[in-house]
């Protein structure tokens, strides 16, 4: 006991430092790099970044490019400075062909974003569900979740009274069935809130990876099958829900294709390559103009200009995520770090990573005073070579145990 | 002798269990009141949307009890054990040394187990009053990974009052801080359901660190 | 008992130190026959609790070795431990319990447990049997200390410092008690205390310890017979005798006394040889206390 005891301490320092030593050095030690903000300009065919205050023009490189004054960035940039252009009296009636003012302008635009933190996580078992037609003009509030059972039926619940409502629950399970639903639901996707110009209701994905799209209207069921071109299957489902009523969400298959669901179940790819939503953070700025789509993750930024109408890509930028200075340093001195969450997810996991071969060398260094400290302190030779074997593996996270808790 | 062990930490700790015992039960209450109120003044369908749509299972005010009521019991049934050093009466009793310390840790977990299964109880009992299963079974699955901090702080913290050098106990101090820091990290709704059997084991495994301390003090190390 | 039997506690080449620094004693050696009663003697600091820790497996020694019973103090069997009786510096006892809740739980782990010792003596208390511990004067808390120990009925009883903070009636009391319990039971005792008085009327043999060494290890009887004080009287002006025979030498005025374990004659020769002038040399008779002192020195 008294061995193992021993062992134990010494692995929840080793661990414990691997979780505190980076994060402490990162707290000290802020890299202070940041990513610009950048737009593209439906005019000029330019990525324009602005970061505190200042604008430029980004060469297809990378590299900073022309600067740009206030006044011209706003006149480059009309689908989002077209405010301050009606202000000044710069929005023309119309640009590139199409009719723009404010109104049109603010109607049109629209931002929709996927982050991998809000996909990864543990869904509730019962799903709220709105009623797409109300009596009224405003949305109300659900008034019933419904579960899925394990025998393919859906279950609606009223939250008045926590019972089954059995007819709507007959009612959805058969047009389920009819329609061919395989249970259990792979994937599904709804925007459960009152405050939105419609409601598309739920994207839902089924066993088989057909998508479907599923509302409540009057109390009856409706559900859809959304053809999907050849034999795409789908993988993930985003509803949005934007005031021109277009589109009602896009889908994901299994090979990362994207594509845009329109609201008559029109399905048209959109061409910005491969996006995984578990992944990647996805922000599209849309407007009459253009898409402007960013999808970041732990390797790159991608701006991708896709065409409003057919989808296709227009222009793209890519930058790499780089390891800062400090980030680079700090390879050299931990051979890898401790995290129990991430940005990408909201789960709470043993994360061993930033695995750093860089950091053998110090490693080695501090086997060589561990294996000189251990036999001034006479332990046994087992223990030095153990010790100095682990401390050649993990380094300084089991160096300074070795050296104060002795 | 292992009932008389049992019976001698009883007698250490009944005075703090039912004070934890009653602290944890009025936070119970004042959770269910809270609830309560919510249900009365704006519907109980605002607690439904509120819980699937804000992730909000009405329980992060108890976030931190499960671990406060964990250390005030290790304090008490600990402190008289280092004060004085009459650790040394219980060491010299005619039993094994190693179960005679696994013995006394497991009564504080009893106790624990007791006061944690009762304030989660009454918490689901009520939840499962206007909720559905899926709902209640979330709270409860989101609470856990506190009562398994609780459980874990409480092991730390004996080896700190067992530790008998006062350097020892700012090292064992800081390691437990590390080691509870993972139960708290992430605050979503069921974020821990496939971390949490590896918790649990890591949480036992901490009850390891009293056993240094007691090897520590046979020893006789000082500061 | 015989001589061949084993001896009760064997400590063997005992050394130990204040971490890396002061020694506390070197090489320390001595045994513990069975139904011997051996105190330890010391100044504060010298290593008195020290020893009773090592001895009851509360320190690892520096070097050497200790044995109880035959086994290694450090890796005792439960058995053995049942076997003896620990009275902890200043009576500690769990102090959380009343009289009767402390008296059934050591009954529960000692099989010679004797339920009326302990009763018969917190009979003289006159405390409830539901008064806790913690709310009794420390004479009370050493008389239930001592009561459990009695009812123990252990071969070996150890007593760290057992008159710490006891009036004299209460130390008289405990010696008492535990005299005619350790003579009529044939009990060993190994003890430690500061008030050398209450050690004379109830030890064998003694250890004295000074900072870093033995002064002593003997039977009581034989340092009372040859540890001397020797007084004369010596101009202001003359030396002090400097011999290692001779320790502590002191003087008041023209008045001088000398301690050792060397007879009359052979501390007037050492005078006689330093060419001290002496007259009205004579012996003064000493309690164990007086031999401690002498031997200790007073500061």
């Amino acid at each position: 006991m008294k061995k193992i005891s021993t062992i134990f301490l010494y692995l929840l320092a080793t661990a414990a430092l691997a979780w505190a030593l980076p994060w402490m050095y990162n707290l000290l030690l802020p890299d202070g790099s940041r990513v610009p903000y950048i737009s593209y300009s439906p005019l000029s065919g330019e990525f324009i970044a602005t970061d505190q205050g200042e604008s430029w023009v980004v060469n297809p490189d990378g590299s900073k490019g022309r600067g740009v004054a206030v006044a011209e960035r706003d006149s480059l940039l009309p689908q989002q400075y077209f405010v301050q252009l009606s202000n000044t009296g710069r929005l023309p009636d119309s640009i590139l062909g199409r009719e723009v003012s404010p109104k049109i302008l603010k109607n049109t635009n629209f931002v929709f974003r996927s982050s991998p933190r809000d996909v990864n996580k543990r869904f509730a078992d019962v799903y709220m569900i709105m009623e797409s037609r109300p009596a009224r003009v405003d949305f109300e509030d659900p008034k019933e979740v419904f579960r899925t059972t394990s025998d393919g039926r859906l279950e609606f619940i009223r939250i008045a009274d926590c019972t089954v409502n059995d007819d709507r629950s007959a009612r959805f399970s058969k047009v389920f069935a009819d329609r061919g639903f395989a249970f259990p639901m792979r994937d599904f996707s709804a925007n459960v809130t009152t405050r939105k110009p419609f409601d598309a209701g739920y994207l839902m994905i089924d066993d088989n990876g057909k998508l479907y799209n599923m509302l409540q209207q009057a109390g009856m069921p409706f559900l859809k099958a959304i053809q999907l071109p050849g034999s795409v299957k789908a993988d993930k489902a985003l509803v949005m829900e934007n005031p021109d009523g277009r589109h009602i969400g896009f889908v994901v298959d299994t090979e990362g294709t994207t594509y845009v669901v329109g609201s008559e179940y029109d399905v048209k790819r959109l061409d910005i390559g491969k996006f995984d939503p578990r992944r990647d953070n996805l922000l599209i700025m849309g407007s009459i103009f253009n898409w402007i789509v960013r999808i970041a993750n732990d390797d790159q930024i991608a701006w991708k200009v896709v065409d409003p109408d057919n989808y296709s890509l227009v222009a793209e930028f890519v930058m790499p995520q780089t390891q800062s200075k400090i980030e680079q340093i700090g390879a050299y001195i931990f051979p890898f770090t401790i995290a129990y969450d991430s940005l990408n997810d909201s789960f709470a996991r043993l994360r061993v990573e930033n695995f750093s071969l860089s950091a053998l060398w110090l490693n080695l260094v501090l086997a060589l005073v561990t294996v000189v400290v251990m036999r001034r302190r006479r332990k046994q030779p087992i223990a030095v070579v153990a010790a100095a074997a682990g401390v050649l593996v993990v380094g300084v996270f089991l160096f300074i145990p070795l050296l104060t808790l002795n | 002798m292992t009932r008389a062990i049992f019976i001698k930490e009883w007698l250490k700790t009944r005075r703090c269990f039912i004070i934890c015992l009653a602290l944890a039960l009025c936070f119970a209450a004042y959770l269910i009141l809270s609830m309560n109120r919510v249900a009365v003044n704006k519907g109980v369908d605002h607690i439904w949307l509120i819980m699937l749509m804000k992730d909000n299972m009405f329980v992060e005010a108890m976030k931190y009890l499960p671990v406060v009521i964990a250390v005030a019991l290790a304090i008490a049934q600990m402190a008289p054990e280092m004060s004085q050093k009459r650790l040394k009466l219980t060491l010299h009793l005619p039993y094994p040394q190693t179960r005679l310390v696994a013995l006394m840790l497991l009564t504080g977990v009893v106790e624990l187990l007791v006061i944690y299964c009762m304030q989660l109880s009454a918490i689901a009992i009520y939840d499962s009053t206007f909720l559905p299963h899926e709902l209640t079974s979330r709270v409860v699955l989101t609470t856990l990974p506190w009562y398994v901090a609780g459980l874990t702080a409480y092991f730390v913290v004996s080896a700190i009052c067992l530790e008998c050098s006062t350097k020892r106990r700012v090292v064992l101090g800081l390691l437990g801080v590390c080691a509870l820091y993972p139960f708290f990290v992430q605050p979503a709704p069921e974020a821990y359901n496939c971390f949490l059997p590896w918790l649990v084991i890591f949480g036992f495994a901490t009850s390891l660190l009293s056993f240094c301390s007691i090897y520590r003090f046979k020893e006789g190390v000082q500061d | 008992m015989t001589t061949n039997d084993p001896p009760v506690i064997s400590v063997k080449n005992l050394t130990q130190r204040y971490g890396k620094g002061r020694v506390i004693y070197e090489n320390l050696s001595f045994d513990v026959p069975q139904g011997r009663i051996l105190g330890l003697l010391g100044k504060n600091g010298t290593g008195k609790t020290t020893t009773i820790n090592i001895l009851m497996g509360y320190l690892r020694p520096q070097s050497g070795t200790c044995r109880i019973f035959g086994e290694d103090i450090t890796r005792m069997s439960p058995a053995a431990r049942a076997r003896i009786a620990l009275l902890l510096e200043g009576h500690v006892q769990y102090s959380f319990m009343t009289i009767s809740q402390i008296e059934k739980f050591y009954s529960r782990f000692y099989q010679k447990w004797n339920r009326d010792a302990y009763y018969g003596l917190m009979k003289k208390l006159r405390v409830s049997d539901r008064q806790r511990i913690s709310t009794m004067s420390c004479g009370q808390r050493s008389q239930v200390a001592l009561g459990l120990i009695l009812a123990q009925n252990a071969d070996l009883l150890v007593l760290d410092d057992f008159s710490l903070g006891l009036d004299p009636g209460y130390r008289r009391l405990f010696v008492d008690y535990l005299r005619e319990f350790a003579r009529a039971e044939d009990k060993t005792v190994f003890m430690t205390s500061h008030i050398i008085q209450d050690m004379e009327r109830l030890i064998d043999d003694c250890i004295i310890l000074d900072y870093g060494k033995i002064l002593a290890q003997m039977p009581v009887e034989k340092l009372m017979r040859t540890f001397t004080k020797y007084v004369y009287l010596s101009p202001e002006d003359a030396p002090l005798p400097a011999d290692e025979a001779i320790v502590n030498p002191a003087r008041v005025r023209k008045s001088c006394e000398v301690y050792s374990f060397l007879d009359a004659d052979k501390v007037r020769d050492i005078l006689s040889a330093q060419k001290i002038p002496f007259e009205d040399f004579h012996t003064e008779k000493m309690s164990l206390e007086d031999v401690f002192i002498g031997m200790t020195g007073k500061y």
